[in-house]
Order: structure tokens, then C-alpha cells, then sequence
């Protein structure tokens, strides 16, 4: 059933990642060279980077701590050999059988059409990745807590919820980049107008702030609350753009935290508030979705780049044409400073975002933001790998390589 | 530099010429209901008065209550970008200018009603462990914050239904991209009042509280999209709605976010469920009737020039619809169309409103006063709770006057009022019963 909704899987291309348990390979778009010297190249222009880095952005990423990760890669490693492996995705279905469905009974709205474009994107073909991570991660929290094999009622809604923000900002992202196309179908705002669809952007929202409501939970009402106030202010971020080379790296980490990573590590602290009462594992939960999240949005970015339209459902290319540097154009910057004054101008004449393009490609950015990508993954898998062995946590191990590996 | 300061600077970035006590003719509530038994010489001062006195009662202006995060990166960052829209025909523009030059007509108005309500109810009886420490002038600051709350709310939506739709541009718009950006900065703004509310929400640290007025919000943008929706087809024949849909669509769009910020104001001061349903009613009723006499305003207006316009939807129409018929009032729209556009002028003289503004509430036929039955009626009980305090702790005369004068007016033929004062609480706990005369 599982395998049905997710089609794009067929490849399973993170199978032979996974058994590979060397972390640092290249796993795509890499030269197939010696993977060790590979590495060290990587490696060496990104100490460049992190040097250059952690002077301008000293505590919020803690980019010092990369320095430690080839222990942690070592450790899960180990782990991960005693424990069996399911796909994470079915043992997270498991507690999300009809998700979409009570989404759905979440918005009560009597307005027909209202109701149609509010449930347009609870179709079910979505990845659900973040009600999955949500999921898994309070099985986890539980199981290290008291070695409950239960997910309590208020940890799914949870999940419910961040599939609801999530979609809530989407649906506003679209008319504010006058997108066209989404998860292979016209968005809302092409079909209904930006009018309606920005009011079912904030319906979605408030029958979202209902529900957490509902749970009866203060802590995670302002836990949650910092989501919808990072999104909002990872927007503002996106409109302003830096000079300064090191600044304008550190503004796009803070923005993809805010408008990605924020929702995935906010929602997994709010179930492990519900699960556990104690803060260290609150932070574990945070640290995992938080760096989790920031890999999903690097190879997001890459894919925008190495991706064709048909497999990732939008259009390709889509950030340079809204005039968005991201990682692997900034990485590419390093290479050729004459893209410098492209970023500066939002790659607005004509040509640009090809020849944008065109540098990147050339460049090796695509696999230095992998290896970022592969690095804020290490941290992640550092940081769940603290909890108690379950088959929820070696699923959250492994989904944090499935990040790097897709496709779409 | 302080909030007014900064305020006074924000004309200057939104572009504006012109002077600021500019008045938006559907605002001026109260001191039309003066002008219908013929004393039209109420002006808007006197409203601006009246809330004074009430902002006096409170404690602090309220004025510009919903622009305070002006202090923040973030908004500033926002008065940069609507700058450039300047020139534009983007709406964002009015909203915002209606924001800096109407907030005293329209804007404060909600976050005043939850305050006063708040002051009237006073602490709770019951409730011992909430102490009067941080307690303001009779009213809690976690009431004030609510009060910021609704406000924040309301001028979001008040943003986001100022979006165009993209396809529907004329040449007369401008440029695309001009909207395009316009769409932009509007939905951000929103969005950024939004969030400011949900983070006010969640320090209120009140879970009932976070849900009544999430649930508002939700009543909130489904009226706001059936009044897009309708007001979309201005010059089509409307649906055929009876009052009790209207009521229905108009507690959504105006009722449903003062009405629960009044009770989660008594939520919050640990009221118990009865006193909550009444400051429901309260402010369902009162915002209610904000809307009817809005409404009412193309009717009662001295000479209407040949291109006023009134909505179709609008309360005294959809009455006069009910009363007469849906078969003959499609006969008279018929009559008032030519070629495909609505003269309004030639509906108007159907609407039993045209008349004299004094018959209005005697005997011009049901409209006036089934309005009067349906909705008026709650407006008293404010003005006399208003009143107690003018008399108990200002002792303005004036004031009082033209307060008991609107009262006894709304009192009209309507209904039978207990209002009971509890002075040994120091705030007033009232409870009203009415009866529909009908």
C-alpha cells in the first residue's frame, strides 16, 4: 500500500546508500573518482567555508560541531548493524492511517468551494514527510521515555498539524511566486485566483491553530506558534539579499531554517514535550528536525538544478527565476566571481538564469551543498542516535539518508 | 522614538497628500443614529468623543493599537516595500492608508469594546487566585493584550482581502508586475499581523482562549470569501437570501471575531460560562449592529448623488426583498438595468428607506423596524454601562447627555432591558433579558 503511494520510489536509490555505511561518499552527482579523495576535496574548500563562516554566524548553527561528526557516523553505523531494517516510511504510516481524511474533518467549512480549495493539497499524493518524521519521532520520544509502544492521541495531531502549516504555506508561497504547477497539478491560485487562494491559505491555518488548540497544551502551543512566526519572517529574509559574501551564505542558512527546517524541528520538540518530560530530550528531538530539515532544503535546492520538471512535479529552475541565490549558486559564486553581479541583480536580464545555470553546472556547487547537505544529515543522525535503540529511531536514522538520496 | 512619533512619519512613506481628518462616510456610526430623529447636527466629533471618554475609561488610548509592531524590523521593512507600490493602483495602498487615517472611526473600535467589556465585568468573584496585581485601570493586561489580539485579526484579513486576482487585471491596473508585487507585500503583511497574533495568543498561556479566537478567525475568512465572492458579481441579481441567511453570513464576516474575543476577555478574568455567553451575545450584537447602520447609510444620507451606490446585500435590501417578494423585486431590478449595468439610483426610491429620516423607525413598513428588533437593541446596554462609569468616575455631563440620548433612542419600541448594576464589585456585572415585542 505504502509502495503505491509512493511511486517515486521505484528506484530506491537509497537502498545501496544505506547499506554503505561510510557517510562521506558522494552518493550522486559526484565523479566517480576515489571516493577518499574525493572527500578531502570537498572537505578541504569546505573548511574554507565553514572558517569564513563561523565568524559571521557564531552560534546559531554551530558549525564547529562538523568537525566531530566522523564519531558520530561511526556510532551509527554500529547501531544500525543489530537492528533489522523497514522501509521508515510504512512504520510511519502505520500511525498515520487516515491522515488525510481527518485533516479533511478538521476543516469544517460550509462553502463548498471553500472547502474544495482548502482540501486541494490533502489529496494524499503528497510525500507527508514531515506527519512521517512527526510520527516516528514520538514513537521514538515514548520509547526512550518509558518504553511505551503507544502514540498518544495528541502527538498524531501533531502530525496532523504540521502537515496543516505546511500546506497553509504553500498555498500562500504559490501566489506570492505566482507559481503555476505543484506536486504535478495546477496550484490553487491558478485555478480559483490569488484572491480565494490566499484565504484558503488562512483558513487552513486557523483550522490548524484550532486544532493545537484542542490539544490543551501551552508549551506546545508556543512551541508550535514559533513555526507559523519563522515562516513569516524566513519570507521577509527571501525579499532582502546581502553584499557581503560570508553574510549572504549565513542569510541563506537562516532563511531555509526559518521557512524549512523550523516547522520539521519544532514539530518534533512538540511531541517530545507530549512524550517525555525531560528538556534533554527536548532538545534532542529539536537538533534532529532542525538539521534534518536544513539537509531536506539543501537537496531541495540542488534538485532545482539537477532535476528535470516531470519527476519533481514544479518547474526546474524555479528559485533562479524568482531571483533566489541558493546553495549551490553561492557555492558556484566562489568559482566564478562573475556571477557576483547576477545575485545582485536577481538574475533579472535576460539570459541570466541560464547562464546562471550554466555556471552551476560547471561548478562543482551541486556537490559542495550535497556535502552540506550530507553534514547537517550527520548531526542529525549524532544527535537521535542519544536516544534509547528503537526501530522508530534507526527509521529516523535512515530517513535522514533517504533526505540525501531522493530524487524528488 | 515613541509609537505616535513614528506614526506621524508613516503619511510621509505611504505617499500620502491631503488632510487626515478625512472621514469615511460608513464609519461614523453613532453620530448618524443622532441625525435620524433629525438632529444632524451630531458631528463626527462627537464620536471621536465619545471615544475618548471611553478610551479615559480604559485606562490608555487605543488608538493605533494594531500598528504598535510598527516598531518592529520587520514592519518597517514592509513600509519600505509599500512605498514603491506608491503610484500604483494596487488596494494595498488604501488599506494601508485607511490603517494611519480611519483607525479612530473603524479600526480601534474592537479592541475598545473588549476592553470596556472587560472593565464592566470586572474580576471574577469566584476566582481567588487571580489577584488584582496586574491589573490596569480595572482590566487585566492579559485583556489588554487580547484586545490588541482581535485588533492585530481583523486588520490582517482587513489586508488579505485586499489581494487582486491576477487574470482579471484591466488596463486600467497598470502594470502587471506592479500587482504581482502589490500581491506580495499584502499576503506578507497579513501573514506578518497574523503571526504577531498567534504569538500574542500563545502568551496568553490559555488554551480555551487560543481556540475561541483561532475559531474566529476561522468565521473570519469564510465571511470575508462569501463577501468576495458576492460583491465580486456587484451588477448580477444577488442569490435569494432571507434575513436569517443574511444574519448568518453577517456573523461570520463582522460578528463572529468581537463576539468571541468578548467571551474570551471573560475567559481569561475566570468568569464563569454564563457571564461568557453573555459578552458573546454582547459583542455578536454590538458588532451586528455596526454593520446594519453601515448599511444603512446610503439610505439615510441627506441627497445621494446619482452614482450612489449601495449593496445589493446589504440589510435593508435583502429585508425589502423578504418583504416584497423575490418574483417583484427581480421585476424592479429588472426595470433599474440598462444594458447589463445597474442604475442605482433608480432602485433606490424602491427601498422603502428613502424617506424621511424621521419615519424611519416608526412607520416606514417593516424595514426599519425589524432592523430596529433584530439588532439595535443590544447597543443600549453598552451605552448604559458606558454611562455608569462616565457618571461614577468622570462625572462628564456632556458626555452623558448625548450617550442617554442615543440609548433612549435605540430604546425605542424594542425590547424590556434589566440592567443590573453590582457596586459592591467595583466594575458592573450585568445581565439583560429582552423579550422581542413581536
Amino acid at each position: 500500500m505504502a509502495s503505491c503511494r509512493w511511486p517515486w520510489r521505484r528506484c530506491s536509490s537509497w537502498r545501496p546508500a544505506a547499506r554503505n555505511p561510510r557517510p562521506g561518499s558522494p552518493s550522486r552527482a559526484g565523479p566517480p573518482g576515489p571516493p577518499s579523495a574525493a572527500d578531502a576535496g570537498t572537505q578541504m574548500s569546505y573548511f574554507n567555508l565553514v572558517k569564513s563562516l563561523t565568524s559571521a554566524f557564531p552560534n546559531r548553527y554551530s558549525m564547529s560541531r562538523f568537525h566531530h561528526t566522523t564519531s558520530a557516523a561511526c556510532c551509527c553505523s554500529k547501531t544500525r548493524s543489530g537492528e533489522k531494517y523497514t522501509d521508515p516510511f510504512k512504520l510511519g504510516w502505520r500511525d498515520l492511517n487516515g491522515l488525510y481524511e481527518d485533516i479533511r474533518k478538521e476543516l469544517l467549512i460550509s462553502t463548498a468551494e471553500l472547502k474544495e480549495m482548502s482540501e486541494y493539497y490533502f489529496d494524499g499524493k503528497g510525500k507527508a514527510f514531515r506527519p512521517i518524521i512527526v510520527v516516528l519521532m514520538a514513537r521514538a520520544c515514548n520509547i526512550h521515555h518509558n518504553n511505551s509502544r503507544d502514540v498518544q492521541a495528541s502527538q498524531r495531531s501533531i502530525a496532523l498539524i504540521a502537515e496543516m502549516i505546511h500546506t497553509a504555506s504553500l498555498v500562500h508561497d504559490d501566489v506570492i511566486d505566482d507559481a503555476s504547477s505543484r506536486r504535478g497539478k495546477h496550484t490553487v491560485n491558478k485555478i480559483w485566483g490569488e484572491k480565494k487562494a490566499v484565504l484558503a491559505g488562512d483558513l487552513i491555518l486557523s483550522a490548524a491553530s484550532i486544532a493545537l488548540a484542542r490539544i490543551g497544551n501551552t508549551a506546545v502551543i508556543s512551541i508550535l506558534t514559533q513555526v507559523i512566526e519563522d515562516l513569516v519572517r524566513g519570507e521577509f529574509l527571501q525579499l532582502g539579499s546581502k553584499e557581503n559574501e560570508n553574510e549572504r551564505f549565513a542569510h541563506y542558512l537562516e532563511k531555509t531554517f526559518k521557512k524549512t527546517a523550523s516547522l520539521i524541528a519544532n514539530s518534533c520538540k512538540a511531541v517530545s514535550v507530549l512524550g517525555c518530560p525531560d528538556p534533554v530530550v527536548h532538545e534532542i528531538a529539536y537538533q534532529y528536525g532542525k538539521n534534518v530539515g536544513i539537509a531536506f532544503q539543501l537537496i531541495d535546492d540542488v534538485l532545482d538544478f539537477t532535476s528535470c520538471s516531470d519527476e519533481m512535479g514544479k518547474p526546474t529552475s524555479a528559485d533562479l527565476k524568482l531571483g533566489l541565490a541558493t546553495g549551490p549558486v553561492l557555492f558556484a559564486c566562489q568559482q566564478f566571481p562573475e556571477m557576483n553581479a547576477m545575485i545582485m541583480r536577481r538574475f533579472s536580464v535576460p539570459g541570466d538564469v541560464d547562464r546562471a545555470r550554466q555556471y552551476v553546472l560547471q561548478s562543482d556547487g551541486v556537490q559542495q551543498t550535497t556535502y552540506l547537505a550530507q553534514r547537517y544529515c550527520h548531526e542529525a543522525v549524532r544527535e537521535i542516535s542519544k536516544l534509547r535503540p528503537s526501530p522508530e529511531r534507526d527509521a529516523l536514522i535512515q530517513l535522514s539518508e533517504i533526505v540525501l538520496t531522493r530524487d524528488k | 522614538m515613541s509609537l505616535r512619533q513614528l506614526l506621524l512619519r508613516l503619511p510621509r512613506y505611504l505617499g500620502v497628500s491631503g488632510s487626515p481628518r478625512r472621514l469615511s462616510p460608513s464609519l461614523d456610526t453613532i453620530s448618524s443614529v443622532g441625525s435620524w430623529r433629525g438632529q444632524s447636527s451630531r458631528s463626527p466629533a462627537h464620536w471621536n468623543q465619545v471615544v475618548s471618554e471611553a478610551e479615559k475609561i480604559v485606562g490608555y488610548p487605543t488608538s493605533f493599537m494594531s500598528l504598535r509592531c510598527l516598531l518592529s524590523d520587520e514592519l518597517s521593512n514592509i513600509a519600505m516595500q509599500v512605498r514603491k507600490l506608491v503610484g500604483t493602483q494596487h488596494p494595498l495602498l488604501t488599506t494601508a492608508r485607511g490603517l494611519v487615517y480611519d483607525s479612530r472611526h473603524n479600526l480601534q473600535l474592537r479592541g475598545l469594546v473588549v476592553l470596556l467589556i472587560s472593565k464592566a465585568a470586572g474580576p471574577s468573584s469566584m476566582n481567588t487566585s487571580c489577584q488584582k496585581y496586574d491589573m490596569v485601570s480595572g482590566i487585566y493586561s492579559c485583556q489588554r493584550s487580547l484586545a490588541e489580539i482581535t485588533e492585530l485579526i481583523h486588520t490582517a484579513l482587513l489586508v488579505h482581502r485586499g489581494i487582486v486576482n491576477l487574470n482579471e487585471l484591466q488596463s486600467s491596473d497598470g502594470p502587471l508586475k506592479d500587482m504581482q508585487f502589490g500581491n506580495k507585500i499584502a499576503i506578507l503583511s497579513g501573514d506578518f499581523l497574523l503571526a504577531n497574533a498567534c504569538n500574542g495568543l500563545a502568551l496568553l498561556q490559555n488554551t480555551k482562549v487560543v481556540e475561541l479566537l483561532a475559531s474566529a478567525l476561522m468565521d473570519l475568512v469564510q465571511g470575508v470569501y462569501h463577501e468576495n465572492s458576492t460583491s465580486a458579481k456587484e451588477n448580477h441579481i444577488t442569490e435569494d437570501i432571507g434575513i436569517s441567511a443574511w444574519k448568518k453570513q453577517t456573523f461570520l464576516s463582522h460578528g463572529a471575531l468581537l463576539a468571541k474575543s468578548c467571551q474570551a476577555a471573560m475567559e481569561l478574568a475566570k468568569h464563569d460560562a454564563d457571564v461568557q455567553d453573555m459578552a458573546f451575545q454582547y459583542g455578536k450584537h454590538m458588532a451586528m449592529s455596526h454593520k446594519i447602520n453601515s448599511d444603512l447609510q446610503p439610505f439615510i444620507k441627506e441627497k445621494t448623488s446619482d452614482s450612489m451606490a449601495f449593496n445589493l446585500n446589504s440589510a435593508p435590501v435583502v429585508l425589502h426583498q423578504e418583504f416584497l417578494g423575490r418574483e417583484l423585486w427581480i421585476q424592479q431590478i429588472g426595470e433599474a438595468q440598462e444594458k447589463g449595468r445597474l442604475d442605482y439610483a433608480k432602485v433606490f426610491p424602491y427601498i422603502p428607506m428613502n424617506q424621511e429620516p424621521s419615519l424611519l423607525l416608526t412607520s416606514s413598513g417593516c424595514v426599519g423596524q425589524e432592523l430596529c428588533f433584530l439588532y439595535l437593541i443590544p447597543l443600549p446596554i453598552l451605552l448604559h454601562v458606558y454611562s455608569s462609569f462616565f457618571r461614577r468616575h468622570y462625572f462628564n455631563p456632556l458626555a452623558l447627555s448625548d450617550i442617554l440620548f442615543i440609548s433612549d433612542l435605540l430604546f425605542f419600541k424594542a425590547s424590556k432591558i434589566q440592567v443590573r448594576y453590582n457596586y459592591s464589585n467595583a466594575a458592573v456585572v450585568f445581565t439583560f433579558i429582552y423579550y422581542s415585542p413581536l
